[in-house]
């Protein structure tokens, strides 16, 4: 029998060990979800009602902007959104720096061209680090928006009159126009409630994310797409891989004390190879976990993830190599207590640094730089390209070499520690 | 057949294993019977290639567990001290994966799994997690994880400990069985009586040495006829030296110290009065008196001052 048969004896027993004990497998895959649901809750389940902070940087400064910003401040809108008038470069620097949930910028000319009938454009910066507010936002000036293309087709000869007479919408008009105007306005609304235009007006919505600009504009997913589920979900899935490395490299400790790598030192195959049946017995879980995970992702909460079977299998790559160094990890240690107290440390370390427990978008530039160092949140960059699709599949080619060098590399240490420490010394 | 020579092994400065020289022969029940700690499971992690001999030479059959320790290792079943079993899977899963991991596989795997639980009394609990097992059933499990390969070679490391007498009875029914089908045993243990029943050749081991081997026979004859009295009270062991020596001097001191007196005599029931008479007359302060029989107990006690479970 060759090794590689003794391989797939151990990937088979520990298979089978996971299967008759499911509580483990449970755990992994509840505890990531547990984190979401509470994450859900502390972002989007509260009773106080978040206030969003937009800046305006009113360029045109006409009638027709002034009525625009002024449907901010109406109604229940008002409770939610509190508008400041700044400079664009001010408005610019409060998103970039996360005090402010957005800026609109209306353009100068745009009442003009609004009373021309030609096309003109707001822009909208958001905030990433939130995702509720901005969409609010959004949702009113597309409203908005709408509305004012709706106006313009209606009213074309009406607006056109105003233009005409009074050259400025700043200035005042006749009683004729105006009850002329009204007449014609009673009359065209009763008669255009079934249909729809266009919209005259458009908005266009600039993230304010930290990416390139070049990677902005290659994306796939539009911003009206990404939710806090969309930021959120990506990190869960490396949140499990954590979990999953953690659960399964500490196994290596219960074979220990039940006396199982001992006699394993003792058959005629190096113990290195039931090592490896235990690598990917675990990668095999966390592969079948995260594919269930990232096709729930895709088809049931309907996330716009490009290529999520390739992040899927690139996310169970990472997965293998963690639980092949923190398996190593393990067995650096004389006690299992020792290794645990490390192990955890380093989980906590990639949970709280490495973007698996806030999306990396609301997290510190300072922060986002850190945790493209630590393996989930390198991990979790690569991913979220891939599933935004501003890098193809084949671009992970590179990232996938360094896994599969970083396992291989874990699991000759973790082999030969073991038979060194365990057993004679020959892995 | 195991061929040990000149075997020692050490962690830094501690000596476990310090020379010890023996054969098993097939078809024989060879024991190392020693008190916790006298240096068994090194010996059996060395013979079995878990440990490296620090020196010394270990064939199984005519393979050397060093050079070639794959072809040695094949040639071995081994039943550690711990229940090395999974236990969430069941008894049959278990066999399966160690037959794995010792070369068998297809049908034939399949078959010898069935044989080993018929052979170890599980086969009715066969499909059952082993975690449901008591502690006698995992016991009889565990060897037979180590039998699976039909091994000439069967290591034993203190397989009985912890269990029931009646389990115990079982599975040393068990290991009589492998023997009896031409396998070499090598059997640990601390248990005297244990390898009294068991074994056909024995070595007393201590501290990493063998104190004596040889066949049941042979060891009694070691002992003699005489009986070991132990004795616990207050005594000057200069005075009840030459007390002794004066009124009794066919008695043999074994161990003396302030708080207790170990003698070798003959017909200890007849002899027992004079004795304490003797030591009375001169002081001492008895508590408790107890008297041995022959046996390997009392050559241990004879050859090391101290008990087998001390």
């Amino acid at each position: 029998m060759s090794n590689l048969r003794y391989t797939l004896v151990a990937i088979r027993k520990d298979i089978g060990r996971f299967l008759k004990d499911p509580v483990g497998l449970l755990l992994l895959i509840c505890m990531p979800a547990m984190v979401g649901t509470l994450v859900n809750l502390a972002f989007g389940g509260s009773d106080d009602t978040p206030t969003a902070r937009l800046m305006i940087a009113d360029e045109d400064d006409s009638l027709l902007s002034g009525l625009l910003i002024g449907a901010f401040g109406q109604g229940e809108m008002a409770e939610l959104i509190n508008t400041e008038s700044v400079t664009r470069a001010e408005g610019e620097r409060e998103v970039y720096k996360g005090r402010a949930t957005a800026l609109l910028v209306v353009p100068e000319g745009f009442g003009d061209s609004f009373l021309n009938g030609e096309p003109d454009t707001l822009s909208l910066l958001t905030n990433p680090a939130q995702t509720i507010l901005p969409g609010i936002i959004k949702e009113t000036l597309e409203i908005m928006t709408t509305g004012g293309g709706l106006l313009r087709e209606f009213l074309g000869p009406q607006i056109d009159l105003i233009n005409s007479e009074s050259g400025s919408v700043s200035d005042s008009f006749s009683d004729q126009t105006i009850s002329s105007m009204a007449v014609d306005i009673n009359n065209l609304m009763e008669g255009a409630s079934t249909w729809l235009f266009p919209p005259a007006i458009k908005f266009e919505n600039i993230s304010a994310d930290t990416t390139s600009a070049t990677d902005a504009e290659a994306s796939m997913v539009t911003d009206e797409e990404k939710t806090l589920l969309w930021y959120f979900f990506p990190s869960l899935l490396t949140l499990l891989l954590i979990f999953a490395g953690m659960m399964l490299s500490s196994d290596i400790w219960k074979e220990r004390q039940a006396g199982t790598i001992r006699r394993g030192l003792s058959v005629p195959f190096p113990v290195r190879w039931m090592i490896l049946g235990k690598l990917l017995a675990g990668t095999l879980v966390v592969l079948t976990v995260l594919l269930l995970a990232a096709a729930f992702g895709r088809f049931v909460l309907r996330l716009p993830h490009q290529s999520w079977l390739a992040g899927a299998l690139f996310l169970s790559l990472t997965g293998a190599t963690l639980i092949s160094g923190m398996t190593a990890l393990q067995v650096l240690f004389k006690t299992e207590r020792g290794a645990s107290i490390v192990v955890m440390f380093f989980v906590m370390v990639m949970m709280f640094g490495g973007g698996s427990f806030f999306p990396l978008e609301a997290m510190p530039d300072f922060m986002q730089k850190v945790a493209m160092y630590l393996p989930n949140g390198w991990a979790l960059i690569h991913y979220k390209a891939v599933i935004e699709g501003n890098s193809a599949p084949g671009d992970l080619l590179v990232p996938v070499i360094i896994l599969i060098s970083i396992f291989i590399l874990s699991w000759t240490f973790c082999s030969w520690q073991i038979a060194r420490r365990w057993g004679s010394g020959s892995a | 057949m195991i061929k040990v020579e000149d075997l020692y092994k050490s962690y830094g400065e501690t000596v476990a294993v310090d020379g010890i020289s023996f054969t098993a022969e097939p078809g024989r029940i060879f024991g190392l019977l020693g008190p916790n700690g006298a240096g068994k499971t090194t010996s059996i992690d060395c013979i079995s290639g878990v440990h490296k001999p620090t020196s010394g030479r270990i064939l199984v059959g005519d393979l050397d567990i060093v050079r070639n320790a794959r072809q040695a290792k094949a040639q071995m079943g081994v039943v550690p001290q711990e229940v090395a079993l999974y236990e969430e899977v069941s008894a049959r899963e278990n066999l399966h994966f160690w037959g794995g991991a010792c070369g068998l596989r297809g049908a034939d795997l399949k078959s010898r799994a069935g044989e080993v639980l018929e052979l170890t009394g599980l086969i009715d609990r066969a499909d059952d997690a082993v975690k449901k097992f008591s502690g006698g059933m995992k016991r009889r499990l565990n060897f037979g994880c180590g039998i699976m390969h039909r091994p000439p070679v069967l290591l034993l490391d203190e397989p009985s400990v912890g269990i029931d007498p009646q389990s115990r009875v079982r599975l040393l029914d068990l290991v009589r069985e492998q023997a009896s089908a031409g396998v070499t045993v090598l059997y640990t243990t601390h248990y005297m009586e244990e390898a009294e029943s068991l074994c056909d050749e024995l070595a007393i081991i201590d501290h990493g040495t063998i104190l004596a081997d040889g066949s049941l026979d042979e060891l009694r004859s070691l002992v003699g006829e005489k009986d070991m009295v132990k004795l616990t009270g207050t005594f000057d062991p200069a005075e009840v030296s030459r007390a002794l020596g004066d009124n009794l001097p066919e008695i043999e001191i074994m161990e003396s110290d302030e708080a207790a007196l170990l003698v070798s005599m003959s017909d200890a029931a007849g002899n027992l009065a004079a004795l304490l008479g003797v030591l009375q007359e001169n002081g001492v302060v008895l508590r408790e008196t107890s008297v041995r029989r022959p046996s390997l107990e009392t050559l241990f006690i004879k050859m090391t001052g101290k008990e087998l479970r001390e």
